[in-house]
């Protein structure tokens, strides 16, 4: 069975859907299939499970979400708050800086 | 149209985890929404219904892990989720004195704006707070409903407040129930007494506050219910639990846990110390107890045996003095058969002077002719009534008995007289105010501590924390006996009248009547005896 590590992953589903969620606002179901679409098949879960981090992105007041009617069928979409912004720019900068260092590592660029 | 057992499950599972309402079903409206996409897609896709379904409810996940995972987020995103043994069993313990005194500050508030709103005349200000404390009548008759109502809308508050945060953080229904029991702990043992001038708050065991507890109990009944009600309604859960729901922890990560959590060790902390002081308690207490056996069985029975004595020895008057009884069956306002708190039923029964012999008898050398008892109000009458009687039924005994005629001079005027629950040395409890036949008078304080003690009192002096011999040089103990409702509460006390000799300020003069008067304090004075006393020529 594969283990993970819960720390090293800490703040990456908040990263994405802060990512996804600055290009327009999205309701649950398509924020689901945007992150299998551009991460190329990378997450597989429960697609339940997106809605505990939209909550709590929520209850931060990261995100805003409404409920509206498009195409006759009624969702609640959710849409980056200018908190959101300046939160999706600091992670962003933070995740460039460990992933080139992680990138300089693997591809064994030594000092 | 979505599955009913998924999202039915999805619902039942976040009932039962305390999910708060709004939250509860905008989740499951997402989660729907999210369902029906899904079979949508695999519509789309050429799958036939029930294959949509079923393909539709394994990408969503299994709903009760879902539920799990949605509370488990509410309950970390709040303090009061983080650390829920802090904040609904410890805090509401310190909580209710806290929101009595918010209450009382918003009442006082309502005084000023009152004041400010209908002018000066209206306005609750000091002077008109002073001049409210210092009438004890009126003061009395409004603080106690005051403090009642104060005290239930301070348990309403307190319950309701700590159910909601408990609901809010969706800690669940056996927290709620957890903190109405805590509340209704905060009930008992909250202890609040308002005097005039003073005000005492503070918690104890002592005399549990029964009413004010049922509040609480009253909530967690009602929780109780409703989650019994909710759960009824909605589909079962299934019986084994769900493969991917995750396994217990094991012992060591449990301790790991543990070091991480300052809600633990805090816990851990206080009911070590709670644990540490009952066990001290518990000694110490075995301690007394051999003490106290030890005084009620072989001390205090000698020292009584030898006060009655002594007593009995001076039921000779004394010599070189005439004295004159003063007979005042006419102003008996209450026999000596009559309950301290005659007219309101189960309260103290018994409590009486029956024992005390009637008609003309020698205490502490003096004669006095003894046939009932002037009866004063005082304060503890109001306090010792139920509520109902407080409100509704008042009983109070005269504020003064006046004009007890007397006709006649004298050097000393002796009383025979006692006090019920005299708790402060150095009030007037009662003054005699003599009416000369030339038109004069002059008053005679009767002083608690100094020419009265209660009459409920131990006539033992080892290990005796009362008050056992009055201070004036005048007072002696005049007789000690008993009643059924001091051998009932107190066996170890006994009821005590005094002697008193209080100079006259006019000696030359003769003395038309006197008025024996309340100083309207705590205590209710009474009066048996009265004799005149001049030196024999």
């Amino acid at each position: 069975m594969r283990k993970t590590n819960p720390n090293f992953l800490n703040g990456v589903p908040e990263l994405l859907m802060l990512k996804l969620l600055s290009r327009r606002p999205m309701y649950g179901y398509e924020i689901v299939k945007a992150l299998q679409a551009e991460s190329g098949e990378a997450f597989t879960f429960g697609e339940g499970c997106v809605y505990p981090y939209l909550h709590h992105l929520e209850r931060e007041k990261l995100v805003v979400s409404q409920r509206q009617e498009v195409n006759g069928r009624s969702r609640n979409y959710y849409e980056l708050s200018p908190k959101g912004h300046q939160r999706l720019e600091a992670l962003s900068a933070d995740w460039n800086r460990v992933a080139a260092g992680i990138s300089m590592l693997l591809g064994g660029q030594h000092a | 149209m979505p599955d009913a057992t998924t999202i039915g499950l999805f619902e039942r599972r976040l009932i039962e985890l305390g999910c708060p309402g709004r939250r509860l079903s905008a989740s499951v409206r997402e989660l729907e929404d999210h369902y029906q996409d899904l079979v949508e897609a695999a519509l789309t896709e050429g799958c036939g219904d029930r294959e949509a379904e079923v393909r539709a409810a394994a990408q969503l996940g299994h709903p009760v892990v879902l539920a799990e995972n949605l509370v488990m987020g509410l309950r970390q995103a709040s303090w009061w989720g983080r650390h829920p043994i802090i904040g609904f069993c410890l805090c509401p313990l310190f909580s209710l004195a806290v929101i009595w005194l918010a209450c009382l500050g918003v009442l006082v508030g309502i005084g000023w704006f009152w004041g400010w709103l209908l002018g000066p005349a209206y306005a609750f200000d000091e002077s008109s707070m002073t001049a409210f404390q210092s009438n004890s009548v009126a003061f009395e008759g409004l603080a106690s409903p005051l403090m009642l109502s104060i005290e239930t809308v301070s348990a309403l508050v307190l319950t309701t407040g700590f159910c909601w945060l408990a609901w809010r953080a969706a800690l669940g229904w056996k927290w709620i129930v957890a903190t109405c029991a805590a509340c209704a702990l905060a009930c008992l043992v909250f202890y609040v007494s308002v005097q005039p001038q003073n005000l005492t708050i503070g918690l104890r065991w002592h005399q549990p506050h029964w009413p004010l507890a049922l509040i609480p109990v009253a909530v967690a009944v009602m929780v109780i219910w409703r989650q019994r009600t909710m759960a009824g309604i909605l589909p079962p859960l299934p019986a084994a639990p769900h493969p991917t729901l995750p396994a217990p922890r094991a012992l060591r990560e449990r301790w790991g846990v543990w070091l991480r959590m300052p809600t633990y060790w805090i816990t851990t902390i206080l009911v070590a110390l709670l644990l540490l002081a009952v066990a001290m308690q518990t000694v110490q207490s075995r301690h007394y107890a051999a003490h106290r056996a030890q005084l009620k069985n072989q001390i205090w029975p000698a020292e009584r045996a030898a006060t009655l004595a002594r007593l009995q020895a001076r039921q000779q008057p004394d010599s070189g003095v005439h004295e004159t009884t003063i007979n005042m069956k006419l102003w008996i306002n209450a026999p000596l058969e009559a309950d301290e708190l005659a007219g309101i039923p189960g309260k103290a029964k018994g409590n009486n002077l029956a024992s005390l012999p009637t008609g003309v008898h020698v205490y502490a050398g003096v004669p006095f002719d003894v046939e009932g008892r002037l009866q004063l109000y005082g304060r503890s009458q109001f306090y010792k009534q139920p509520s109902w009687a407080t409100l509704y039924k008042q009983q109070q005994w005269a504020t003064q008995i006046k004009n007890i005629v007397v006709g006649g001079r004298c050097d000393r005027l002796q009383v025979l007289h006692g006090a019920c629950d005299v708790l402060v040395s150095g009030q007037r409890l009662a003054g005699l105010v003599l009416h000369y036949t030339d038109g004069s008078s002059a008053e005679i304080p009767i002083v608690g501590g100094e020419d009265v003690l209660g009459w409920w009192g131990p006539i033992y002096d080892t290990d005796s924390s009362w008050d056992r011999n009055p201070t004036a040089a005048g007072t002696e103990l005049a007789w000690a006996g008993s009643n059924p409702s001091i051998q009932k509460h107190a066996p170890d006390l006994s009821l005590r009248l005094y002697r008193s000799a209080f100079d006259n300020p006019h000696p030359d003069l003769e003395i038309a009547s006197i008025d024996y008067v309340s100083g309207l304090k705590h205590a209710s004075p009474f009066l048996l005896g009265l004799t005149l006393e001049t030196k024999n020529p």
